[in-house]
């Protein structure tokens, strides 16, 4: 089964990482331009930061028979320095018409302050420009007040329900997600967030529409198999396999085509390893023979 | 604490560690540290001269590496117009290291006019960094007495999600308000639906709320 992780932080993961992934089925992934752990504290940081997720990480995971999409924006965190959050701001036009970006993301809230709402409602209007979805992280604290911000800004801004994938939903948030007509992303995760047994029991709720499911996995500790093994709880739970694959692949692939940036004749095929190719000169190789596909 | 009582803690602190006193009172009179690079790195190699020894006479809390990077900035800040002090501890904090983000944090209070530093502080709140994070909550009163009602509450929810007890932020029982009650009402019905344990602090906290008067 082709499988889809439509958020994952790939630049904090290692090559291990994506021939595991590749192994398991994973065939395309959107990695969203998010924060690293620590405040950046130069726009040019960020500059090259896209850069990088537009073209060494796109050519990594190609490298390993990974389709490599991405979202640009500024996340919540880094909202909260003006003077960084203005010039950010104007990187993004730029960036956001580069091959392989879908949406624009995650963008959203972490600590609901008014810096974080004038952020997130200047990239609703970048999106509209440049006719994009969003993806919308919600905060980890308070966590339902976050998401149901956030669907009243959408409504008051006249967004677009269906151009929104709001993520890292849990039992509480779901309801209203669903019920606003936005997409429901779900971060699986070992310790926090969501987890595969409860993901199952949310499928068998609330059915397989507009619900996505993901692995979030970064520079912490998280899993880039989540959704492989999410697949495979679903599997054993006795949910069909048309479901899964709706959940799975069709559900992602649909949300992100709305960008008209998805040629879906590619994304259908997987991609051709050679591991010959060079990224301005560099390879993801240290000495191992090429893989090379027909 | 007026510069003549720093110089107090500077005689006390040449008692044990001469040499590093010598280095510090040398390095601001060299023209190095006339830049703000200078105060930078100054601000930087404090922690290799002083260590992690504590001053029986400083602030409880505060290292040897602490009192001497507090010197820093008050001689920094003096020759500075006062408007810049606040965008030159931001940005120290900013380019520090971790053990320069704790000493600022730790030294938040005792700077002129605290504050000034409320910013700063708030991005305290949001950092994953435990160390960083205790410095901000845990080893003074600054929160309690600078930081506003919605700064306040999510270092309360933060410290909860860091699993840093909340006992330790000092002060926080009269600051205690409705608001931050529903945010931990919510926190522990999402836990419940998730079929996960309510941390202890939940409760703790809610608690504080109705022994109020």
């Amino acid at each position: 089964m082709k499988l889809f992780d439509p958020h994952i932080h790939m630049t904090s993961r290692t090559t291990d990482d994506y021939q595991a992934m590749a192994a398991a089925g994973i065939a395309a992934i959107v990695e969203p331009a998010f924060w690293l752990g620590q405040p950046r504290t130069h726009v040019g940081s960020f500059e090259d930061y896209f850069g990088s997720l537009l073209g060494w990480e796109r050519f990594r995971a190609q490298q390993f028979g990974i389709r490599h999409l991405s979202t640009i924006g500024l996340n919540p965190k880094e909202a909260n320095n003006p003077a960084l959050a203005e010039g950010v701001l104007a990187l993004l036009p730029l960036h956001l018409e580069k091959p392989g970006v879908v949406a624009v993301g995650e963008i959203g809230f972490d600590d609901q302050t008014e810096a974080e709402t004038r952020v997130f409602v200047a990239q609703l209007e970048l999106a509209r420009a440049h006719e994009l979805p969003i993806l919308v992280h919600t905060p980890h604290r308070d966590k339902k007040r976050g998401t149901l911000y956030t669907l009243e800004l959408l409504r008051r801004h006249n967004f677009p329900m269906e151009l929104a994938l709001i993520d890292h939903n849990n039992e509480e948030t779901l309801p209203h997600v669903l019920e606003a007509g936005a997409w429901a992303g779900h971060s699986i995760y070992p310790n926090t967030k969501m987890d595969e047994g409860r993901m199952v029991a949310l499928v068998q709720k609330y059915g397989t529409a507009r619900i996505l499911v993901n692995s979030a996995a970064d520079w912490g500790v998280s899993d880039p198999l989540k959704v492989p093994k999410t697949a495979a709880a679903m599997a054993a739970a006795g949910i069909s396999e048309d479901a899964i694959v709706q959940v799975c692949w069709n559900n992602p692939v649909e949300f992100f085509a709305q960008s008209g940036r998805l040629d879906l004749a590619t994304v259908a095929t997987r991609a051709v390893v050679d591991q010959r190719e060079l990224w301005e000169g560099n390879s993801v190789l240290r000495g191992q023979a090429p893989v090379i596909e027909d | 604490m007026p510069i003549t009582g720093m110089s107090t803690l500077l005689t006390q602190l040449a008692e044990t560690n001469a040499p590093a006193v010598a280095w510090l009172r040398a390095a601001l009179d060299g023209t190095g540290f006339e830049s703000e690079i200078g105060v930078r790195t100054t601000f930087a190699q404090a922690a290799r001269k002083f260590g992690e020894a504590i001053v029986a006479s400083a602030p409880p809390g505060l290292t040897a590496t602490d009192v001497a990077r507090w010197v820093i900035l008050l001689e920094a800040f003096a020759r500075r117009p006062t408007d810049e002090h606040a965008g030159l501890a931001l940005r120290l904090f900013h380019g520090g290291e971790l053990g320069e983000q704790v000493s600022m944090l730790r030294l938040l209070p005792h700077l002129p006019e605290p504050a000034r530093f409320v910013d700063l502080a708030r991005e305290a709140t949001r950092t994953n960094v435990v160390p960083v994070f205790e410095a901000l909550a845990c080893a003074s009163d600054y929160p309690a007495r600078w930081l506003p009602d919605d700064a306040l509450r999510q270092l309360v929810l933060k410290a909860i999600f860091l699993d840093v007890s909340v006992a330790q932020i000092r002060g926080l029982a009269p600051r205690v308000d409705a608001e931050l009650a529903r945010m931990l009402e919510d926190y522990a019905a999402e836990r419940r639906a998730a079929g996960r344990v309510v941390p202890g602090d939940v409760a703790w906290t809610l608690a504080l709320m109705e022994k109020r008067p």
